[in-house]
């Protein structure tokens, strides 16, 4: 009786839906450079042929090869609501028959199936029209924030970045506590002082990291302070902003999304940096070197912007940084990450550092730019309550290739591939260790 | 002149010729519209269209943003995707056979047509029937093709409707009528140019084609009147969809430089 009542609740009220569509398609300020989504959507709707390759490249698809994992009918629960609250014809149906808004007319089970999307982008590498499905499910998705239905993880995490800064929630004491014991592990593996700058104005490079990489795997973030002390780089973080994720990006918050930008924009500005580095996070790269730089939503920046990949392989390039691939002795395999892959176009320069860093690189299969997605994409591997069905079915393919690959240790650029491949191989129980892509640099450089 | 071929000759083509152009103008204009949203504003814009135009911020949903390619390459690729439906090729070699060949036939039937417009004389004329009876060959059997397809393969199977189906039943009629009318020997010049005029001056000018020709015409005014609202309107939207993603690479179907499978 409580979980019925309970269920009620998340019912939308009558006639909120086409408030809530309107607004995602109209142009309100705030919000009026990322219209291209239901601009996108209503041209997809009007040329989807309904041939299927999407869902023969569908990693969720490959897994679960039924209807209701159909990429185009995913995209259809969106595109009916699109029609029916704001194109002529569809307003004037819907006032002869008195359609539902969702079908079962549960909100709920719509919301569920926005988050079966990956946002992997692999159905647009492939379908002969060109259409972007994940386009579509992020418009779905505001809809599902719009009506506050976003799974509890990711709208939490949206909720700490607007009170910390962070995705953790976590203080700037326990950061400033993170960053020194990362100090003193550099310390002490090397036996040289390897400084992480805080707040130095005027230092050439702002380094951001995800907040992960300072307080879970900190390996990463070791790699990355080797580079710059090997290559005599003058840098710094911030402890203002040293989260560089973004989850508006994947709610399909476009508040969020943009607010999580301009705080660490805000941040390089104030500290006077030329260049902003970004660590080992595919959206938050996207969001600010293919969205709010090249869209202009903080005018011209007065900073460069560029992913810690393309930065260390050109300082490998360069030759001033001496890697000893002996370090990293055991066959690696890369996976490529979906945002940096496809939405970024970052495929090489991992594999150069890799290549650098590792006595044994081997392809992942099918890897580049049209890879199969981790089954973590979008959000998913942030939530706890959907495990079973990434492990598999949208992780079902991902778990196929790694069982093919005979590497010992799989490197990714991501941190959610990261997360949501370590549950794969420790689900499905293959001796396989997970490793972000400057971990392994962090063993091999030398100093 | 029967009622039937009366309506369809010179009663319904006034009725789904402007549709057709009305109906497509609106969805080149709302498409062009959301992709450049200073349109919107032309009136009380400075310079000209096509600065308008350029200055714009273009969506940002680009595919492999950040790759290095040349112009050349873009074009090359776009070409290739154009003309050979390479990317398909690649992915789905059954939809390529029914899709290509399809799209090749309705090339041949339009290209054929060049004969009843045009003072080529009796020799090329009868190359360009047979062009146009190739054409028609191809459309017909790939349509029935694809027809199958769309039943027979459960990824497509399940997610057509029935808009689907009543759009690939026009087309193949289409097909198919002008099928019958290639092998009835087809309309002359002297004819298709007299009803052109009657059409223009809205005078009837009856037309000795055959009852094939009549249901062909029937078949076309269907086809347009159904298009804007099928996925046949793909053949114009595939276009500005390459804008969008910002590449050719899909419709080719090569993927920048290529990896191979175990390198050291």
């Amino acid at each position: 009786m409580a979980e019925e009542q309970n269920r009620e609740k998340k019912y939308i009220p009558p006639g909120m839906v086409g408030t809530y569509m309107r607004r995602i398609g109209e142009s309100d300020p705030f919000v009026r450079e990322i219209q291209d989504e239901p601009s996108a959507l209503r041209l997809y709707m009007d040329t989807c042929t309904k041939c299927g390759i999407c869902a023969q490249e569908c990693p969720v698809y490959y897994g679960q090869p039924d209807k209701r994992m159909h990429p185009v009918e995913r995209s259809r629960q969106v595109i009916r609501l699109y029609k029916k609250y704001t194109t002529f014809w569809g307003r004037f149906w819907s006032t002869i028959f008195d359609t539902p808004d969702f079908e079962d007319d549960d909100a709920e089970l719509f919301g569920e199936r926005m988050y079966e999307c990956l946002t992997c982008r692999r159905c647009a590498a492939f379908c002969p029209v060109g259409i972007d499905h994940s386009v579509v499910s992020r418009v779905g998705r505001s809809l599902v924030d719009l009506m506050g239905l976003t799974p509890p993880a990711l709208a939490q995490g949206t909720k700490n970045s607007f009170e910390t800064g962070n995705l953790e929630g976590a203080s700037t004491e326990a950061f400033l506590d993170a960053i020194g014991f990362i100090q003193e592990e550099l310390k002490e593996e090397t036996g040289v002082d390897i400084p992480i700058p805080l707040d130095k104005e005027g230092a050439e490079v702002f380094f951001l990291p995800p907040s992960g990489d300072v307080l879970v795997y900190a390996e990463n973030l070791m790699g990355m302070a080797k580079v710059f002390y090997a290559a005599g780089i003058d840098w710094t973080m911030s402890s203002r902003a040293y989260d560089g994720s973004n989850f508006g990006f994947t709610t399909g918050n476009n508040f969020s999304m943009k607010y999580e930008n301009k705080h660490y924009v805000n941040a390089c500005e104030t500290l006077g940096a030329k260049v902003m580095v970004m660590g080992e996070c595919g959206h938050a790269y996207r969001v600010m070197k293919f969205m709010a730089s090249e869209g202009r939503w903080w005018g011209e920046l007065s900073f460069e912007i560029t992913s810690g990949f393309e930065y260390t392989a050109e300082l490998i390039r360069e030759g001033r940084l001496t890697l000893d691939p002996s370090k990293n002795a055991e066959a690696v395999t890369y996976h490529d990450s979906c945002q940096f892959a496809a939405g970024c176009g970052i495929v090489d320069e991992p594999r150069e550092i890799l290549k650098a860093a590792c006595a044994d690189f081997r392809e992942m299969p099918e890897g580049g730019y049209t890879q199969w997605c981790c089954g973590g994409g979008g959000g998913l591997s942030a939530l706890r309550s959907v495990r079973e069905f990434r492990m598999h079915i949208s992780g079902k393919k991902k778990a196929e290739q790694m069982r093919e690959t005979d590497a010992k240790i799989v490197s990714t650029s991501c941190l959610q591939c990261r997360t949501q491949l370590k549950e794969i191989a420790r689900y499905h129980k293959m001796p396989l260790k997970i490793t972000g892509v400057h971990e392994l640099v962090n063993n091999a450089i030398v100093i | 002149m029967e009622l039937f071929t009366y309506f369809v000759l010179y009663q319904l083509p006034y009725v789904a010729i402007p549709f057709y152009m009305v109906m497509l103008g609106v969805r080149i204009w709302v498409w062009l519209r959301f992709y450049n949203p200073a349109l919107k504003l032309l009136l009380g814009a400075r310079g000209s269209v096509f600065q308008i135009w350029r200055r714009q911020y273009r969506p940002t949903i680009h595919l492999f943003p950040g790759r290095p390619r040349t112009k050349r390459l873009e074009w090359v690729r776009f070409v290739k995707g154009f003309l050979f439906f390479t990317g398909l090729w690649k992915r789905d070699k059954v939809l390529w056979v029914g899709s290509w060949l399809l799209h090749f036939g309705l090339a041949l039937y339009v290209l054929g047509h060049a004969r009843l417009i045009l003072p080529l004389g009796l020799q090329i004329d009868h190359v360009l029937m047979f062009v146009i009876t190739v054409g028609c060959w191809l459309m017909t059997v790939s349509g029935v093709y694809l027809l199958f397809r769309r039943v027979l393969v459960q990824r497509v199977r399940e997610i057509t409707d029935f808009r689907d189906y009543l759009s690939d039943l026009i087309l193949l009629a289409f097909s198919f009528t002008a099928l019958m009318v290639a092998l009835d020997g087809g309309v002359s010049g002297d004819e298709a140019v007299a009803y052109l005029i009657g059409f223009f001056t809205f005078s009837q000018v009856g037309v000795d084609a055959g009852a094939w020709w009549v249901w062909h015409m029937l078949a076309l005014q269907a086809l347009l009147l159904v298009m804007p609202f099928s996925h046949l309107l793909h053949f114009g939207g595939i276009f500005l969809s390459r804008q969008f993603l910002g590449t050719s690479d899909s419709f080719a179907g090569e993927f920048g430089e290529k990896i191979p499978s175990k390198s050291q």
